[in-house]
């Protein structure tokens, strides 16, 4: 299991959360140790660096930002894609806002949100710092933006699904996931708010109850 | 994308030679495939994701595992089963009781591997042990989850099994929502009763595999699938029973059960799964979890229960050879009389029982079975077929000589159909699989586990229309909890002698396709599913929650509130 747990990064530190010692088969979670090792290392990957490009975007308050570093790595964390413009008609972000609520102290606390906008030349941060204050965005709640082919990159990733370009293309795709165990699924970001927040709390890691009475 | 090219798909040298040529009746039936799907060449191919190791495999260098029998237990449960949460209990108190103990290990899928693979399955096993069920004989699986909580990688540590498409009450029928997390157990009551009484609904190759919403191909990926068979007083199992009734099948170990998977590894030797929301295609064929193994058979008739795993992929299961298969059950269902098919069509989660003779076959003889079917996307074939002998290679049997003689028959009769009354049809319906905003969509809306899209009123039927909405996707359509027939196929019946015009539990729905179903609700009340068995699909919302009710207004107005399944905190029993 020595392999398996050589993915815990030091980002697991900054979880939590997640630093949990599950007893089931595995012996004791390494977690502690992990981080020890990784300190010596400047920029560790976790089990889905390859999954997640690493590219610089810019978020809503003006920075920019390693978007795997920075945004995923570690996290549990829900994405969707966006505009300002598309709101109208597609109210991901009105939704999400709600799952904001649910979501509540754990947000910017181990869980994410990240919403990448389509429409990078309309959507600036300035333009997505007014839309995350209109919406009630916290800290934790990221908007996305940056060079257009980027954003691209971004879509086709992890929005893209195979390049169908229909009615409504990728605007209601949600997925979420627990970077450090590289737990990844999606949902429709539609959803009702609480099946979402539910689902960011069904990729933490449990205790076993049983535990307790060993 | 040309034939050559896609041929590389799977990177093994091929040893044998096809013969023969395609002449007799092949099953496509009601799943047809319609049109070319194929698109302009630019997808990328297994071989051409990162993620995906060529091993560089041999073909056939490991034998086929036989999957070993489940055992009952012989001391009671304890804690011992609680009985208000099962419906019916009393009526069908277990005759045997089962444990399973879901774990992770390690496993070989291929001796050319320098890895072992962490899998999860039941007591050690992958498959799981196959049961053997008895009509007439309730029994009792209790379930443990000892998977590892701090797993890291695709899978959620947390099940719930499906036992497709077992006749038993929502509680022991493994819904999505019912999961089982890592120190808790849940107990599946499955009362082998045929519906609404008729031994003309008997079952008989049913599969059991994860349900976890939202995780359903991750965990079946990992490993979580298993057969599930039913017996009764003509299928006996028994190629020797003297009985008048018996239908004297090949028995034994001239009974075999193989379910496919296709799977791709990393570089580390550990499963490796996309994150494709079209469905993923792995790189190697697997059988019985082993890659491309070898089966030696003997000259003489075999029962072969063909089972398509998934994830996404579909197969045109061929045998190089002038062989045909002569097939006795559709998706677990004896036909009323055995049909004879060169090559047999397989979407995802769908059965085919089949007869093989090779008893014109010398030993030393090998015949490859391959599949013809062309497929380079998750979302479904591309509507191609490749020639005889051109197909991928999944397994070879070799010819060993004969131990004893061959008593099994195939009976020109096996199981009549019931007749289909259209005077219980209480209500019409309409679902379209399509697509929408990147997501999965039945009726233009994702799975909404707090919606409840029909209520169906017990003891009555309904006639069900299933469109594709899609250009260029395929849909394996599952309905839980009762067999349906096929009234239409695009606005036609079928034909009396297609094998499609029986019992079935999966529809295969091509670009296009629109089909009516006849659907009954017996015997139990509750929430049961319907879904695209793309399980890839069926994890990104492809599935609709409906409920069989005292009356057609819901279980508010019928008074009856059916018990729901809740995990029960427990460890295994010493020995486990």
């Amino acid at each position: 299991m020595k392999s398996r747990r050589q993915f815990l990064t030091a980002s697991a530190a900054v979880l939590p959360a997640l630093a949990l010692s599950a007893c089931a088969n595995t012996g004791t979670s390494n977690l502690a140790a992990a981080s020890a090792e990784s300190q010596s290392c400047k920029k560790p990957g976790g089990p889905s660096e390859k999954y997640f490009p690493n590219i610089v975007v810019m978020t809503h308050t003006g920075r920019k930002a390693w978007f795997y570093d920075d945004l995923i790595k570690g996290k549990i964390v829900g994405i969707n894609f966006m505009s300002v413009k598309s709101e109208e008609q597609f109210p991901v972000t009105q939704n999400l806002a709600k799952v904001q609520e649910l979501v509540g102290d754990k947000l910017g606390r181990g869980t994410f949100m990240v919403s990448i906008t389509t429409d990078p030349e309309h959507d600036t941060p300035a333009v997505l710092e007014a839309f995350a204050k209109k919406h009630g965005a916290k800290d934790g709640w990221i908007f996305v933006t940056g060079k257009p082919s980027d954003m691209q990159a971004l879509y086709q990733k992890l929005g893209s699904h195979g390049g169908y370009e229909g009615e409504g293309a990728n605007h209601h795709i949600w997925r979420y996931g627990n970077e450090p165990y590289a737990r990844w699924a999606a949902s429709h970001a539609m959803a009702k708010p609480h099946q979402l927040a539910e689902r960011l709390s069904w990729v933490e890691v449990k205790k076993d109850p049983n535990c307790n009475k060993a | 994308m040309t034939n050559t090219a896609r041929r590389h798909m799977l990177k093994l040298s091929l040893l044998t030679a096809g013969a023969g040529v395609a002449t007799s009746q092949q099953i496509f039936g009601a799943g047809a495939l319609v049109g070319n799907l194929c698109t302009s060449g630019d997808v990328p191919l297994a071989e051409d994701d990162p993620g995906s190791h060529d091993f560089n495999l041999s073909l056939f260098a490991d034998p086929l595992p036989l999957i070993p029998t489940a055992k009952p237990i012989n001391f009671p449960l304890d804690p011992p089963i609680d009985p208000a949460r099962h419906q019916r209990y009393s009526e069908f108190l277990p005759q045997k009781t089962y444990i399973q103990v879901l774990r992770e290990f390690d496993h070989q899928y291929h001796s050319g591997i320098p890895f072992a693979t962490r899998v999860w399955g039941f007591n050690g096993n992958v498959p799981g042990e196959t049961f053997h069920a008895r009509y007439g004989e309730p029994i009792l699986i209790r379930r443990y989850n000892q998977l590892p909580a701090d797993h890291v990688g695709f899978a959620l540590p947390s099940f719930t099994t499906h036992l497709h498409n077992l006749h038993q009450a929502s509680e022991s029928d493994g819904m999505p929502w019912d999961w089982v997390d890592p120190g808790y157990f849940w107990d599946y009551h499955h009362v082998n009763t045929p519906a609404g009484g008729d031994p003309l609904e008997k079952q008989t190759t049913q599969w059991y595999h994860d349900h976890r919403m939202d995780f359903t191909a991750t965990n079946v990926y990992m490993g979580l699938t298993g057969f599930y068979l039913l017996f009764d007083n003509q299928d006996t199992g028994n190629e020797n029973d003297t009985s008048p009734d018996a239908f004297r099948l090949p028995s034994g170990k001239y009974d075999v059960p193989m379910i496919l998977h296709d799977i791709s590894l990393g570089a580390d030797g550990q499963l490796y799964l996309s994150q494709d929301t079209n469905g993923f295609l792995g790189r190697y064929y697997t059988v019985n979890r082993k890659i491309t193994p070898f089966l030696e058979v003997e000259p003489r008739k075999y029962r072969f229960r063909f089972l398509n795993g998934g994830p996404s992929r579909f197969y045109e299961l061929g045998l190089r050879s002038d062989q045909h298969f002569t097939v006795i059950a559709n998706d677990g269902n004896l036909l009323p009389k055995p049909v004879s098919a060169e090559t047999i069509k397989l979407s995802v989660a769908q059965r085919f029982d089949v007869i093989v003779d090779f008893s014109q076959y010398q030993p030393g003889a090998s015949v490859v079975l391959e599949n013809l079917m062309e497929q380079i996307r998750g979302e479904g074939p591309t509507g191609r077929k490749f020639d005889k002998g051109e197909g991928d290679p999944v397994m070879e049997f070799r010819v060993v000589p004969l131990t004893g003689p061959d008593n099994s028959l195939v009976p020109s009769k096996l199981r009549a159909l019931p007749k289909i009354n259209l005077n219980e049809v209480k209500r019409e319906r309409v679902f379209k699989f399509d697509y929408f905003g990147g997501m999965w969509t039945v009726n233009g809306l994702g799975f909404d586990m707090d919606r409840m899209d029909a209520y169906c009123e017990q003891g009555s039927a309904e006639i069900w229309t299933i469109r594709n909405g899609g250009t260029r996707w395929e849909h394996p359509v599952h309905i839980h909890f009762e067999e349906f027939r096929i009234l239409e196929f695009n606005g036609k019946p079928l034909k009396a002698n297609d094998v499609n015009n029986s019992r079935k539990d999966v529809l295969t729905l091509g670009p296009g396709d629109e089909v009516k179903l006849l659907f009954h609700f017996r015997d139990f009340l509750g929430c049961h599913v319907m879904h695209c068995h793309n399980v890839v699909h069926e994890d990104h919302t492809m599935m609709i929650h409906w409920h069989i009710s005292p009356s057609k207004h819901g279980p508010a107005l019928g008074g009856i509130i059916e018990p729901r399944p809740v995990m029960r905190l427990g460890t295994p029993p010493a020995g486990f």
